[in-house]
C-alpha cells in the first residue's frame, strides 16, 4: 500500500512537472484527486487495512495529498506568469466580426432626445389627428378665412372640406378645450403642406410643438426654454438670437436664429449665406386662441413654440438636402 | 440691418443699385405700413432715435371745376374713395431721377404718370391708379362685384375671366378697372391722354386676396391691400401724387377732392397697465423707459399712474388689444435684452387630453432594429398607380383635392406598398426595412417591414421576437388574409382571441410583376394598438438550481402538419419542459431540442424516459406522428 502511494505521488509529479497548460492540471487534479481520482480511490481502501497499519497510511496519503496540491499550485502560478511574461505577437487591430443590427432613422433619434429633454421640463407629450379641420388648424388660432398669413401655410384639403393640418400648433385648441390649466404639453408630429419638393421644401415635414400654460408664464421663460432646449441638443456654446415676428396666434411673436452649425456662422449654402438658421418660431399665446380653448385670458397666460424637426435634424448631422430624409436608401440610412 | 431684423422688420441684403441703397425686406402679414419706405423709415427713427424728413406736400390750389365725374360705390367693396380730376397734363417719359428710383424696386418706368403712382404707392404705402379721364365712358364710374366670367384686359395687356365677387369699376359701359390689383386697358394713360382722374381706394382686404388668388395674379397693389393699407392715408396720398403730376407732368387740378367715406377714420386710443406688462414679459421695464418707446412709435403717450394712455395712428391697425402694445415694448426694448428664466409653476399630476404613450412604438423599434431592420419613414401620400399594383382599391382611400402631383394624391392605407418601393431601390444581396407610422383614414398605427433575399424562418424570427418580447403568447395563425398584396397561399393573420394583430406572408408575384421586384418579398403589418392590448408584463420565474437534461427528438410528420402547434404541444405536456426548439429539417422529418428540467431536483433518466414517453403519445395522438 505505501509503496502504491509511493508510486502514485512520482508519477503525479511527472505529469505536473510536464503539462503545458492550465486545463492539463486541472485534468492531472481531476485524475488523482477527484472522486474517482487516483489517490481517492486508495482512502478509500484504507478501511481494508489491519487497525494498525491505518493511522500511518492515513497519515501518509494525507502528507502525498498535499504534496500533490502543493505542487499543482505551484505550477500553475508558473504557467500562469509564463503565459503573460512571454508577450507573444497578438493583433489587436483586426476588425471584429459585427452583430447584423439595423439602423435607426435619425428624424426618430433627434425626436426621442426632444422629448426626453422636454420630459424634464415636465412636459407630456401628445398626438392628434393629421387629418384636420380648418377650425382648428386656421380659425382657433386667429387666422380666418382670407388672412394673408394662410399664404405661406398653401393647403391640401378633401372633397369633404377636411384639410391635412399645416401645423402642429392645430393641437393648441384641441388639448385646451380638454385640459383644465395649468399645463406643459409637446405634440410632435407630421404636416402637409403644398409645396413642390426640392432641396429645402416638401409636401411633409415634421414639426415639434410645445405649449405651457400657468398663472405666471412669463416672455423671459419662453426665451429661457428655447435656450435650453437648443442648447441641450446643440451644445453649450451654441448662440441664439431672437428677432419680433408676427404670427396671429401669438402675442409678442418670436423668432429664433440659431447660429448655423454646419459653417459656424460664416455663411454657407445651408443658411442661404446669412450665418444663422432660423429653428423655432414662438410666441405669447393670443387671448383670442386661449378664448377658443376655453381659458380665460384674464386668469392664464402661456407661450407656444414650434420646433422645426427636419431642419434641426439637418444642422445636426450636416444634411443639406431634406429629401435625404425622405429617401429609404440603405446607403443613406446605415450611416445613422 | 439685424437690429431691423430682431425688431421684426426681416432684413434680408442692403445692396447698391444705380448708386442707391436698395434694402431688401420681409414684410409680416399685420404691417401693411412696412409695405412702403416712409413706413420703414419710421421704424429706423425709432429704434435710432432719428426725426423723418417727410416729403413736403403742399395744399392743392381750388379747383375751376371743369370736369365732372359721378362716383357710386359699393362701401361693402371699398371702405373710402379719393379722386382727384387734373387736367391738361402731358405724358413724357418720367424725369432720370424718378425712372432710377422705380427701376431700383424692381418696376419697369412707364410714363410720367404711371411712374409717379408707382412711386407714391412706395413711398407711402398707399396704392393708387390714374386712368384716363376721357375714358370713363358717360363720366361715371360704379363700383360692384362681379358675377363672375366677365372678361377683363388688364394695363399690361393680359386678358382675365374673372371669378365671381370681384371688386371692379365700371364706367356706363364696361369693366375699367380691377380694383385693388390692376387697372383696365381701355381706361390706361396713353401716350396722348390730356385729363386723369387719380384716385386712392381702401378695398376690402378678403375680396382683393380671394380674386388675386383666383386669378393668380398678385400686384404690388394686392400685396398692401391684402395686409389692410392706411384708412386714413388715401386724401395725403392723392395730394401728394398731384404735387409731383402737376410739377412733372404739368396741367391742373379740375375737380374738388372727393372723399367718399361712411365714417370718420381717426386715431383711438389703447391702454397698457404696467403691471400686466411685468406679468407678461417677466421683468419690470420703468415707466419713463415705456413712455420713451411709445413716443419713438409716435404713439402720444400720457401716462397716469399704472395705466399708459396711447393713440394709435390710422397707419397703425395691427396695434388692437394690450398685448400688441406689450410686444411694442418688448421688440424696441430687444428681445435679446430680456434675461433667461424657466417657468416655475407646479408639473400636472393628471394625463392631459391627447396623451400619447410611446412605449410600445419604442420597444418595437428596439426589437426591429435588433433585428437586423433599418428604419425607414416615407411620404404618407401615394399615387393611385401604387395603388392598384398593390390590387388595392383607389375608392378605399382618402384622396386630396389639390394635390402636388399625382404621384402625391391618396393617403396611404397601409405601409407596405412604400416598403417595396423601398425595397426595390436597394440593390443589395439582402434588404431588412421596417416602418413605424400612421395609415388612413383611421390614422392608427402600424409596424410593418419587409425582406427581400432573405429565407422565410429568418424573416418570421423578427415576428416571433416581437411577439415573444412585448410577452403576447397563446396567438393563433390563420392561414388567410383579406389582403390582396399578400399571397393567397403563404400568408396568414395573426390572431389573439378574437382580435388580429395583423398579417404577414409572401408578397403576391402579380403585385411584384406590377411592381417590377424580381425577388421574393415576404413582409409584415402588424397594428400597435392590437400588440399593445395583448401585450403582457411577463412574471419572473425563479431560476432552478437544478443542472437542465437536454435532448434531441426526431419525428416525421404527415403533409400539411402545422408545427408551430407541433411546439406548443409539447411544450405543454408538462411544466418540466422548460423549452422546445426546432433544431432541423429534413424532408419530412423534424428535430426538436428539448429541456428537461425541474426547480426541485435533478431529474433522473427514468423521469426523463416518462416525460418522452407523453411526449410520443401526444405526437401520436395529436398529429399522427412517428419518431423516426
Amino acid at each position: 500500500m505505501n509503496e502504491d502511494i509511493i508510486n502514485l505521488k512520482n508519477e503525479a509529479f511527472a505529469q505536473i512537472n510536464t503539462a503545458k497548460s492550465i486545463d492539463e492540471l486541472e485534468e492531472i487534479r481531476i485524475a488523482y484527486l477527484g472522486r474517482n481520482g487516483k489517490l481517492t480511490n486508495l482512502i478509500k481502501k484504507i478501511k481494508d487495512l489491519p487497525p494498525e497499519k491505518r493511522s500511518q497510511t492515513g497519515l501518509l496519503i494525507n502528507e502525498t495529498k498535499k504534496n500533490i496540491e502543493e505542487l499543482l499550485n505551484d505550477k500553475k502560478q508558473n504557467l500562469i506568469k509564463s503565459l503573460t511574461e512571454k508577450r507573444e505577437w497578438f493583433d489587436l487591430t483586426l476588425p471584429g466580426t459585427k452583430p447584423e443590427m439595423g439602423h435607426k432613422h435619425p428624424l426618430k433619434e433627434v425626436l426621442e432626445e426632444v422629448k426626453d429633454i422636454f420630459k424634464y421640463l415636465g412636459y407630456q407629450v401628445a398626438e392628434g389627428p393629421e387629418i384636420e379641420s380648418d377650425y382648428y388648424n386656421f380659425e382657433a388660432l386667429n387666422i380666418p378665412k382670407d388672412h394673408p398669413a394662410r399664404d405661406t401655410q398653401m393647403t391640401f384639403y378633401f372633397e369633404n372640406g377636411k384639410i391635412l393640418r399645416t401645423q402642429t400648433s392645430a393641437m393648441q385648441v384641441r388639448v385646451m378645450e380638454k385640459t383644465k390649466p395649468p399645463f406643459r404639453v409637446l405634440v410632435p408630429g407630421r404636416n402637409f403642406r403644398f409645396e413642390q419638393v426640392d432641396a429645402s421644401h416638401g409636401f411633409e415635414f415634421w414639426q415639434v410643438e410645445g405649449f405651457a400654460v400657468d398663472k405666471n408664464i412669463r416672455f423671459t421663460d419662453l426665451l429661457g426654454t428655447i435656450s435650453f432646449v437648443l442648447k441641450s441638443l446643440f451644445g453649450k456654446k451654441t448662440k441664439l438670437r431672437f428677432a419680433t415676428t408676427n404670427f396671429p396666434f401669438v402675442e409678442p411673436g418670436v423668432d429664433t436664429y440659431l447660429q448655423c452649425t454646419i459653417c459656424h456662422g460664416k455663411g454657407c449654402a445651408f443658411c442661404k449665406n446669412t450665418g444663422w438658421s432660423e429653428i423655432m418660431p414662438a410666441g405669447m399665446i393670443h387671448p383670442n386662441v386661449l378664448k377658443k380653448g376655453k381659458i380665460d385670458p384674464k386668469k392664464w397666460q402661456g407661450f407656444a413654440f414650434a420646433i422645426g424637426l427636419s431642419r434641426i435634424v439637418n444642422l445636426r448631422y450636416s444634411i443639406n438636402d431634406l429629401r435625404i430624409l425622405t429617401t429609404p436608401d440603405l446607403r443613406i440610412l446605415s450611416q445613422f | 440691418m439685424w437690429r431691423l431684423t430682431e425688431i421684426g422688420l426681416t432684413s434680408e441684403k442692403l445692396e447698391k443699385i444705380n448708386g442707391e441703397e436698395v434694402l431688401d425686406i420681409e414684410v409680416t402679414a399685420n404691417r401693411p405700413d412696412w409695405m412702403s419706405i416712409l413706413g420703414v423709415a419710421y421704424e429706423i427713427a425709432a429704434i435710432q432715435g432719428d426725426k423723418v424728413k417727410e416729403p413736403q406736400i403742399k395744399e392743392l390750389a381750388k379747383s375751376k371745376k371743369t370736369l365732372e365725374i359721378k362716383l357710386k360705390n359699393n362701401f361693402q367693396a371699398i371702405e373710402r374713395w379719393s379722386a382727384i380730376i387734373i387736367s391738361g397734363i402731358a405724358i413724357k417719359p418720367s424725369p432720370e431721377w424718378l425712372q432710377k428710383r422705380i427701376l431700383s424696386v424692381g418696376l419697369r418706368p412707364i410714363n410720367n404718370v404711371v411712374d409717379i403712382t408707382n412711386f407714391v404707392m412706395f413711398e407711402m404705402g398707399m396704392p393708387m391708379h390714374a386712368f384716363d379721364y376721357d375714358e370713363i365712358k358717360g363720366h361715371e364710374m360704379t363700383v360692384m362685384l362681379s358675377q363672375g366670367g366677365e372678361e377683363f384686359t388688364s394695363v399690361d395687356e393680359l386678358s382675365y375671366k374673372l371669378p365671381k365677387d370681384a371688386i371692379i369699376i365700371k364706367d356706363k359701359e364696361r369693366i375699367i378697372d380691377l380694383a385693388g390689383i390692376k387697372g383696365g386697358l381701355n381706361s390706361g394713360i396713353k401716350a396722348n391722354t390730356k385729363n386723369i382722374l387719380l384716385h386712392s381706394t381702401i378695398n376690402n382686404p378678403a375680396l382683393i386676396r380671394r380674386t388675386s388668388i383666383a386669378l393668380g395674379l398678385r400686384s404690388d397693389a394686392s400685396a398692401i391691400y391684402e395686409r389692410g393699407p392706411d384708412k386714413g392715408g388715401t386724401v395725403k396720398a392723392i395730394k401728394r401724387a398731384a404735387n409731383l403730376i402737376l410739377e412733372i407732368a404739368g396741367g391742373e387740378v379740375a375737380s374738388d377732392l372727393i372723399d367718399l367715406k361712411q365714417k370718420e377714420f381717426k386715431p383711438y386710443s389703447l391702454d397698457l397697465n404696467l403691471k400686466k406688462l411685468k406679468e407678461v414679459l417677466g421683468i419690470e421695464i420703468k415707466k419713463d423707459k415705456v413712455v420713451k418707446i411709445f413716443s419713438s412709435l409716435n404713439l402720444n403717450p400720457k401716462a397716469k399712474g399704472e395705466k399708459i394712455t396711447c393713440i394709435i395712428p390710422t397707419k397703425r391697425s395691427d396695434l388692437k388689444i394690450e398685448e400688441d402694445l406689450i410686444e411694442e415694448v418688448a421688440r424696441i426694448y430687444g428681445y435679446n435684452n430680456f434675461p433667461l428664466t424657466l417657468p416655475e409653476g407646479k408639473v400636472k399630476e393628471e394625463k392631459i387630453a391627447y396623451f400619447k404613450d410611446n412605449k410600445i412604438e419604442k420597444r418595437l423599434r428596439e426589437i426591429m432594429i435588433a433585428s437586423g431592420y433599418s428604419e425607414t419613414m416615407n411620404y404618407s401620400l401615394i399615387s393611385e398607380k401604387i395603388i392598384k399594383d398593390s390590387l388595392s382599391d383607389p375608392e378605399k382611400h382618402i384622396k386630396i383635392k389639390n394635390p402636388v402631383s399625382l404621384d402625391y394624391q391618396y393617403l396611404r392605407s397601409s405601409l407596405i406598398p412604400s416598403l417595396i418601393l423601398a425595397a426595390k431601390l436597394n440593390t443589395d444581396k439582402a434588404v431588412k426595412l421596417f416602418e413605424i407610422d400612421k395609415v388612413f383614414p383611421e390614422e392608427k398605427y402600424k409596424v410593418s417591414a419587409i425582406g427581400k433575399g432573405v429565407e422565410f424562418r429568418e424573416f418570421k424570427g423578427a415576428i416571433d421576437l416581437v411577439l415573444e418580447r412585448l410577452g403576447i403568447e397563446n396567438y393563433k395563425i390563420i392561414f388567410e388574409v383579406e389582403e390582396p398584396i399578400f399571397h393567397p397561399a403563404k400568408s396568414g393573420t395573426i390572431k389573439v382571441k378574437e382580435s388580429n394583430i395583423g398579417y404577414f406572408g409572401e408578397i403576391n408575384p402579380q403585385v411584384r410583376e406590377n411592381f417590377a421586384v424580381k425577388e421574393i418579398l415576404w413582409a409584415f403589418e402588424l397594428d400597435l394598438e392590437a400588440l399593445k392590448n395583448s401585450s403582457k408584463i411577463k412574471t419572473f420565474v425563479p431560476v432552478s438550481s437544478y443542472p437542465p437534461q437536454i435532448e434531441d427528438l426526431t419525428f416525421v410528420f404527415p403533409p400539411k402538419t402545422k408545427i408551430g402547434e407541433v411546439i406548443e404541444s409539447i411544450r405543454k405536456t408538462s411544466d418540466l419542459i422548460r423549452n422546445v426548439e426546432l433544431k432541423d429539417i429534413y424532408q419530412d422529418a423534424f428535430t426538436f431540442r428539448i429541456t428537461y428540467q425541474s426547480n426541485k431536483k435533478t431529474l433522473n433518466d427514468a423521469e426523463i424516459a416518462s416525460l418522452r414517453e407523453k411526449i410520443l403519445e401526444e405526437i401520436k395522438k395529436k398529429y399522427a406522428g412517428s419518431v423516426k
